[in-house]
This record gives structure tokens, sequence and C-alpha cells, in this order.
């Protein structure tokens, strides 16, 4: 489990094997090392007023861990090998028929741009892509985890200055845009590059790509909203998108801020996703019987 | 014959002009040419430059796409690398720039441009292509009008309404013909058949007629780039572009193939996802939540390559 990445399935105590102190031990310093704490706080959610401009609403976050890095195509494949696609307990019911669409390029479960069921062996440490948000969600269970939510995603890229500093920085790394600290189209690679790279770019807590590279799905609609006497029709529902990604043209809508969206069944090719959990979720290290000494090791 | 400046500060009569566009001599004062109504100020900074100049036409229907689609390409040309790089010559070519991008990074589409050929914005570029090795770098003016899909209808159902689009159409070496394709896919055969309407305006004026015996184009004429724009909404467009037209536009992909020697068929796209706005009275407006370009820059690529106005240095 440790291997695949399921560590909060120890730590949540949701496996039916018998797992001891030891395994929980590595479990919580995969965890540490995986994912990085973001303390509760407030973010300011901009209205997704699309035509009349936004208005900010103050919203609370719990506490959480959230991956450093986006999902990988290496990390997706042991998804795909444990027969994830196959089983019904990842999906909600309501989708089940149309799981058998969500193939690759070879008519094999699995992302979009794979051949049989196997990402391009030249990227497997770029985040997987042409995945939808019920395949980012399946993969979030498979590991224990969750898709967060716009103001989790927010809270944990957007660091103020401290006290008397409270507005949200644009970027994890201040509010002027920087095409060395991203990947977008400033920065003209022109395609997703490893979950590691643009490391300039990392928030002071180490998490990575928060800005560019890839889209990354967040568990909230999107519902746009137009001025008074207007209403905006979707095409599809749509689930929120955030960060922008290596094709996104402008840099304002590469923010921390910035709120769009995709159709939920999108399999496109710049949308990823990272995972998180709950803080309350995971027990303390104190609960688990696991020591300093026994952490550090 | 005047020469130097002196000459012309000394009330002397001004040096003659003449229309970038259709070749009529232009009056002082004039701010539009009297005939096809291209600006003065493109002409004089035509005139100006040296080296070979061509007209790129865009043409297609109403709310193709023509105005973003070429906006934004003057955009990413702006930004450019040393590969492929492209520099506004005058302040003019930027009202085109300025109106699309600002529209766009406030999550809405430009204007529709007016009919009335006076008031379309055109761009005048050059474009500089360094290849690496051997380090060489080529150039080429590139001069087009920003088309009212209304007028190119027009003209095209009636010569001679719009001289300015008659002219530059047989005057463009590389030409662009933009089709909706969500309207390809959805809206039956009314697409394709306008298409095909301007395909055949363009053979017509370059003097291009298919070879039936042969079943074949006839050798030389402009390089013709058939591009379905929107593809963000129609993704089969973008998974292989010619084979969505031959299937979708059978009509223009035999013609196009029958009538000319260059021409290829791309897809392009401006918004990553979008969503219509309606209003009480009814009036519907696609609005782009973000903009992710695709496609943009490949079609005047090929088109640059295929067309024999690039000059070596």
């Amino acid at each position: 489990m440790l291997r695949n990445r399921r560590y909060c399935l120890i730590l949540v105590q949701e496996s039916d094997l018998p797992l001891d102190d030891l395994a929980a031990s590595f479990a919580w310093k995969a965890l540490q090392y995986e994912m990085a704490l973001v303390p509760e706080g407030t973010v300011t959610l901009l209205s997704d007023n699309v035509i009349a401009g936004s208005r900010g609403v103050l919203t609370p976050v719990q506490s959480h861990y959230i991956d450093r890095c986006c999902v990988s195509n290496a990390d997706f494949a042991k998804f795909v090998q444990a027969g994830g696609y196959q089983d019904p307990t990842y999906w909600p019911a309501a989708i089940l028929p149309a799981i058998l669409q969500f193939v690759d390029r070879t008519g094999h479960p699995g992302p979009r741009y794979w051949s049989h069921g196997n990402p391009p062996t030249d990227k497997l440490d770029h985040p997987v892509v042409g995945v939808c948000w019920y395949e980012a969600c399946a993969y979030a269970a498979w590991v224990g985890k969750r898709i967060p939510t716009a103001e989790q995603w927010q809270r944990a890229a957007t660091w103020s200055k401290g006290h008397g500093h409270a507005a949200e920085a644009r970027y994890p790394w201040g509010n002027v845009f920087d095409p060395c600290k991203a990947n977008t189209w400033a920065s003209r690679c022109g395609d997703t590059v490893p979950v590691t790279a643009f490391a300039d770019g990392n928030t002071p807590n180490g998490v990575r790509q928060l800005i560019g590279n890839v889209w990354q799905w967040v568990d909230t609609d999107f519902h746009p909203l137009a001025a008074d006497g207007q209403a905006i029709h979707l095409d599809e529902p749509m689930v929120e998108v955030r960060g922008g990604a290596f094709d996104t043209y402008f840099h304002s809508q590469a923010t921390c801020q910035f709120r769009t969206g995709r159709g939920a069944f999108d399999r496109s090719h710049n949308v990823g996703f990272r995972c998180c959990i709950g803080a309350d979720m995971l027990p303390l290290p104190a609960d688990l019987h696991l020591s300093d000494e026994s952490l550090a090791e | 014959m005047i020469t130097t400046l002196s000459q012309l500060t000394q009330g002397l009569p001004g040096i003659a002009r003449f229309c970038v566009c259709c070749r009529e001599r232009l009056s002082d004062g004039d701010e539009y040419c009297v005939h096809c109504l291209v600006p003065t100020s493109l002409s004089q900074t035509a005139a100006g430059r040296t080296g070979p100049q061509s007209f790129l036409s865009v043409l297609g229907a109403s709310n193709a796409g023509k105005t973003v689609y070429l906006g934004l390409l003057l955009d990413i040309l702006s930004k450019g690398s040393e590969a492929f790089r492209g520099t506004t010559t005058g302040a003019f070519s930027i009202d085109l720039q300025e109106q699309v991008i600002t529209a766009l990074e406030r999550r809405a589409f430009p204007q529709k441009t007016p009919a009335e050929a006076d008031a379309w914005k055109w761009l005048h570029c050059q474009i500089s292509m360094t290849e690496p090795n051997p380090k060489e770098t080529r150039y080429v003016d590139l001069i087009s009008p920003d088309l009212a899909g209304e007028a190119i209808a027009m003209e095209v159902a009636q010569a001679g309404l719009f001289p300015a689009i008659e002219h530059v159409v047989s005057s463009s070496a590389a030409l662009m013909i933009l089709c909706d394709s969500i309207r390809v896919r959805d809206a039956g055969a009314s697409e394709d058949l306008f298409a095909m309407k301007l395909a055949s305006y363009i053979a017509e004026l370059h003097g291009l007629s298919s070879d039936r015996l042969r079943g074949c184009a006839p050798a030389g004429g402009p390089a013709v780039a058939i591009i379905f724009t929107k593809c963000d909404q129609c993704p089969e467009a973008s998974d292989d572009a010619a084979l969505f037209a031959a299937n979708n536009t059978p009509r223009l992909f035999e013609f196009c193939k029958r009538t000319f020697a260059h021409h290829a068929f791309f897809a392009a796209s401006v918004a990553g996802s979008s969503g219509t706005v309606c209003d009480d009275q009814g009036h519907q407006r696609r609005v782009p939540f973000h903009i992710e370009p695709r496609g943009i820059l490949e079609p005047l690529q090929w088109l640059i390559e295929h067309s024999p106005v690039v000059r070596k240095q």
C-alpha cells in the first residue's frame, strides 16, 4: 500500500489488513514527505461573476494536508493496473455506464492520451492529463484521499505576508508574475513538464506547481454569474479548475484567485489534479503511539 | 521629381502615392483611398518598406472567428521566439491586437466587425523566421484586413461591391478560409456550401479552374489554409482536421483537392471553455471563461512555407 502511495488508508485504518505500529510510522512519514500541512484560516473566494466584475467572499478553511505534487502518470498507472476502472467502489453509481467511455487511444481503460493502458514512457513523471473529474475523484478515493475544494486549494496556494498584510498574494511566491516560476504560455515550454519542475514557484511549505503546468480539478461546481438581467447557460455541468496550465495565455488567468470551469466529463490535454485529506481525518502521531524517535527514524 | 525633404517643405507638389491595395493614385489629404477605402496610413507604411510584401486574406462567414483569429495571431507573433516572430510596422496595426486581447482578457469576444470598409482594421507586420543551423533569417511583410463576414458574403454574391476584398484576394499569395467547426458539425451543409463559394471566388480571381480530366489541381496558384475554428467545442476537428473536412465538408474538400495545388486543413481554438450569456430580450452571445489558444500559428507557418514570398538574408 505504501508503494502505491495509499498511506492515508493505513493512517485512517480503513484497510482490512492487520497493520502494526511500524506500518503506521512509515505511513505517517510518507504522508509528511508527500503532503504539506495547510493550516486553518480564511480565503477570499471571488464570486464566479464572469460579466460584471467579481466580489470577494471571506470563506473559512479547516486545516488539511495537500499533495505537494500533482498526481503523475506513474502514480495513476498504479490505479489503472490495480483495476481501478473496473472497481465500482470508486465511482458514483450514476456514472457507471460512462466508465466504459473512459478509455485511452487504443480503447483500454485509462487516461485519454495513453496507449494500451500505459502512459507515455517519456512522461512518467509528468502530471496525468486526459482524465475527467470523475476519474480524478476515483483515484483520490483509491488512495484514501479526496479532491480539494476550491477554498482548500486556494488556502494552500495563497500566503499573506503575515499580520497587517491580510491580502492574499496573487501567486504562491508573491504578487508579480514570473514565467520562470510557473509553466504557462509565457514560459514557452508548450507542453507539460515533470511535476517537480519550476521549484522556484513552490509555496513556502513546499507545494509545487499550484500555478501552471496543468489546471487542477477541485471539488466545487462552477456556476458563473452574470450581471442583472442576464443569465449564463453552460453547455454541460461544469466543475471548477484552478491554477492555469502550460497553455494559459493570460497570466491574469493563472492566479491563485482566478476561477474557471471545465465540463465534468472533459478529458482535456491540460487538466490534471492533486489530492488532499482533512487534518481531522488523520489520527495524531501520539494516538498512533509513535514517538518522535520512531518518526525520526 | 521631389528627392529631398527641403523640396517638400517649400510648397512643391507632394510625392505621388498609390494605394497599396488597388494601386490607384492617392490624393493629398485623403485618409482613405477613394476607390477601395484602404487607409492611407497603411499605404504610406507599405511604401516605405523594402523586401517582399504579401497580402494575407482571411475569409469566412460572419461569426466564423476572423477578428479573434487575426488579433490573437498578431499578439502571439509579437511575443514569439526568434524562430518565428512578427513585428508590427505601425500603430494602426496594434488597434486590432488591442481590441481582441483586451476583450479576451476580460472574458468577452470582441465586437462584430462593421460591414463598412472604412471601419475595417488593417494589420501590417514583418514576419521573421530564423533557422538555427545554419543560422539564417527570412523575412516577409504581411498585410491583412479584418474583413466583415457580411461584406465578404455580399462581395462573393456580387463582385465589385467591395473593391478592397477583390484586390486583397487577388493579390494574396496566402489565403485562409475560416469555418466554424460547430456549424459544420451541427448546421447541415450551409457552412460547407459557403466555404466552397469562398474557395471558388479565390479560384476565379486567381484564374484557376479544377482539372477535371486529371482529377487534380493545376500547378501553381496561391496557398490556401482551411481552418476549422472553435474546435475547443468540437474536438473531432482538432483530432484530424483533414478527416473532419472530408467527412463533414465534402464539397469543399473535393473542390480544394481539384483546384488548389497547395492547400491544407487545420483546426484552431481560442477558449479553454465557454458559455452563453442570455439577456431579458433573448439576445445571446458566447463568453470565453479562459483563454488557451490552439492551432493559431500553425496555419500561418504552413502558408509562409508554401508561398513564394519569403526572402533569405
